[in-house]
């Protein structure tokens, strides 16, 4: 068992209240119409060493909101402090500086390598870039790389089509890493893999952060994984937080209705527990025009008449670090103590 | 609801009813560049009404292609090299004349894969595809079909069905169009359903409400379920029944109770040990090395033996063959479970 309880605790990231709108239309002509609102006030922490879970469905802005703290995205509003930087309002030089602290890992292996490119060349990339080393060293220092995640230095001139979905997604990590980063945003980064590969590239992340005091933001729809991985999780639904808390509390106590739901509709390899599935009814609401009130009501089991009025409801602590975004708690778990 | 294994096995305790379904031997290959590959080598298995058998694998294993094989859907460059699809009633389909098979396919046997915009045609409302099985299997004019379609719509759990039956996929959320696609595969009560991975594209709360609308079709209806996926937690919660599939063959066979109580294969073991789960936080997952074996260049020997921590001499001498445990249904194809490996 790792011990994570020597882990420092002051954060590394710290978002507050970060917004990312898509303008949208309504077709050819009609010009701009809307507001598409992919993450709507977004306030979380991230300590230095930890994983933070980010899970949701498809449409909630999670991998949305991966992109704007890589600065892959401008923001719409807000702000991301990482260490002692406002990353939101950078010039372009420091900017370059903070690609380099703040990394990325993509879902699809295969997508996010250039097919023309070596795994050599994709690994160095970064390193030319930033201008890092010489060329004798940044050779050493790829071959490093490939065998940090788990890859032979002789397949260093191979090109992505020729690696399985398993060794691309470490090529995938081996780039990430070549500018020594603090953190990564993994958009999940084993849903494209097989079951068995999965373990391999979860078991390679979890040792990299060991070794390399990495933080990483987790971001993935899988439930399993996250509980896995992460020291603590936070739910998204409709571009905002609906719940955060410890690994264990989320895991043992989720008090979000949609948490609940998604906690009971997730099948578990085991034929002899019989549970009740909450199902969900009705579809996503349309980002582009919400309804008054809290986003969750129209497929809510516990909706009532507060939540259908304005203003929707704060994400409020209900014990120590354990966050909730809903205002009918007390009814839901009449037996829970809340403060 | 859902049948529980232990109500399986007490079922199966009486006379079991005739298999509506029985593959035997099946063999499909396919030729490429680089040689022929036996995608499906020697599969056998056999479903009984009402039943959902379940069959989980990796990519490559041959799941979607045994599938496709019991459809008829095999083209070149793939073809159907040897075996047996006996549907009851109706005798070996492998036999059967395209024409044939074509009044059998949407009718007797329908199929749900697991992309649901790339098997809905684009250019047709969803109702007119949905009528299209009607009135090619039961002879229903236009607006009965229509009618039917909407019905089909309202019954799968489609809000203001007369509605959504006009419009297009692309109009309709990845849940909707799947339940579209069930919509389809159910218009003409088939006795038997195959099932590519329903779920995997969908989200996990969808994808609940689409398990449990096969298992009210499947109740209702009586049709027998091939659910074939990579998910052991949708295999749990479904299957009465499950093959476990690596490299074109059944490695494993039991009732759902039995796998995953008492593993027997090492892959399956594997592949158990393999899934994230409360326990594990914070420890190395026992990961399966290395990768799923080009079909192509398959090891001699039992196929899974480069990867399997149990590999010992006889597993390169010779391929097991998949052993029935005895007293049971339990059926393995390893030799640590076999009387007399090869010396």
């Amino acid at each position: 068992m790792i011990d994570r309880t020597d882990k420092p605790t002051a954060p590394i990231l710290q978002v507050r209240d970060l917004k990312r709108f898509f303008s949208v239309s309504d077709g050819l002509l009609s010009g701009t119409s809307g507001e598409l609102r992919a993450v709507d006030g977004v306030t979380f922490d991230i300590k230095a060493g930890e994983t933070l879970g980010l899970v949701g469905e498809s449409g909630c802005g999670k991998s949305t909101l991966g992109r704007v703290i890589a600065r892959l995205m401008p923001a719409t509003s807000g702000e991301v402090m990482f260490e002692d930087r406002d990353i939101l309002n950078l010039d372009h030089r420091t900017l370059l500086a903070l690609r380099a602290d703040i990394q990325s890992v993509f879902q699809d292996p295969f997508a996010s390598l250039n097919p023309r490119m070596t795994a050599f060349a994709l690994i160095q990339e970064p390193l030319i870039i930033h201008k890092v080393g010489t060329r004798e060293t940044r050779r050493a220092k790829v071959h490093d790389l490939l065998r940090t995640v788990g890859l032979r230095p002789e397949f260093a001139d191979r090109y992505p089509h020729e690696f399985s979905g398993g060794q691309r997604q470490r090529i995938g990590i081996a780039r990430a890493l070549a500018l020594e980063p603090k953190l990564l945003i993994l958009d999940e980064p084993v849903s494209a893999l097989d079951v068995s590969i999965q373990a391999q590239i979860i078991n390679l992340l979890a040792e990299l952060q060991d070794r390399l005091n990495l933080t990483y933001l987790f971001i993935s729809h899988d439930l399993g994984v996250i509980q896995h991985v992460a020291d603590r999780v936070a739910v998204m639904y409709m571009g905002q937080i609906v719940e955060l808390a410890d690994n264990e509390e989320f895991y043992a106590n989720p008090r979000h209705p949609y948490s609940m739901a998604l906690l009971s509709a997730l099948p578990l390899p085991d034929p002899h527990i019989a549970r009740d599935r909450i199902l969900l009814h009705g579809d996503l609401p349309d980002l582009a025009n919400l309804p008054d009130g809290c986003r969750f009501q129209s497929r809510c089991a516990h909706v009532s008449a507060r939540c259908r009025k304005s203003p929707e409801p704060p994400l409020a602590a209900v014990s120590p670090g354990h966050l909730v975004r809903c205002w009918n708690l007390a009814d839901i778990h009449p037996g829970a103590d809340t403060d | 609801m859902i049948t529980h294994p232990d109500q399986h096995q007490a079922a199966s305790q009486s006379t079991p009813p005739p298999p509506l379904l029985e593959v035997k031997n099946l063999t499909t290959e396919f030729s490429t560049y680089a040689g022929t590959l036996r995608a499906v080598d020697g599969v056998s298995l056999s479903l009984s009404p009402g039943e959902v058998f379940g069959v989980v694998g990796e990519s490559g294993s041959g799941k979607s292609v045994t599938a496709l094989s019991i459809m008829g859907l095999i083209r070149r460059p793939g073809r159907i090299v040897s075996g047996s699809v006996q549907l009851r009633d109706h005798g070996d389909l492998l036999t059967k004349s395209h024409a044939d098979m074509r009044k059998i396919r949407g009718d007797l046997i329908s199929m749900i894969f697991q992309e649901p915009m790339t098997s809905l045609n684009p250019v047709f409302r969803v109702g007119w595809q949905i009528a299209e099985a009607l009135r090619l299997h039961r002879n229903m004019t236009k607006p009965e079909a229509a009618e039917q379609a909407v019905e089909l719509l309202d019954r799968v759990g489609i809000g203001s069905p007369r509605q959504r039956a006009r419009e297009f996929p692309h109009q309709l959320s990845g849940g909707m169009r799947q339940r579209v696609m069930i919509a389809m595969a159910m218009a003409c009560a088939p006795s038997l359903l195959l099932a590519d991975e329903p779920t995997t594209a969908l989200d996990v709360t969808v994808q609940a409400q689409i398990l449990d609308l096969m298992i009210q079709l499947k109740d209702r209806d009586g049709a027998a379920i091939l659910l074939i996926t990579h998910d052991m937690g949708v295999i749990a919660e479904m299957a009465q029944k499950v093959a476990v599939m690596y490299a074109g063959v059944v490695m494993e066979e039991a009732a759902v109770g039995d796998l995953f109580d008492n593993p027997m294969h090492p892959y399956t073991q594997g592949l158990l040990d393999s899934i994230p789960h409360g326990t594990s936080r914070g420890k190395a997952l026992k990961a399966i090395p290395g990768i799923v074996p080009n079909l192509l260049h398959l090891p001699t020997g039992c196929r899974y033996r480069d990867r399997c921590p149990a590999a010992h001499a006889p597993c390169a001498r010779a391929e097991p063959p998949l052993h029935q445990m005895s007293g049971t249904t339990h059926r393995v194809r390893c030799w640590l479970h076999h009387p007399e490996p090869p010396k």
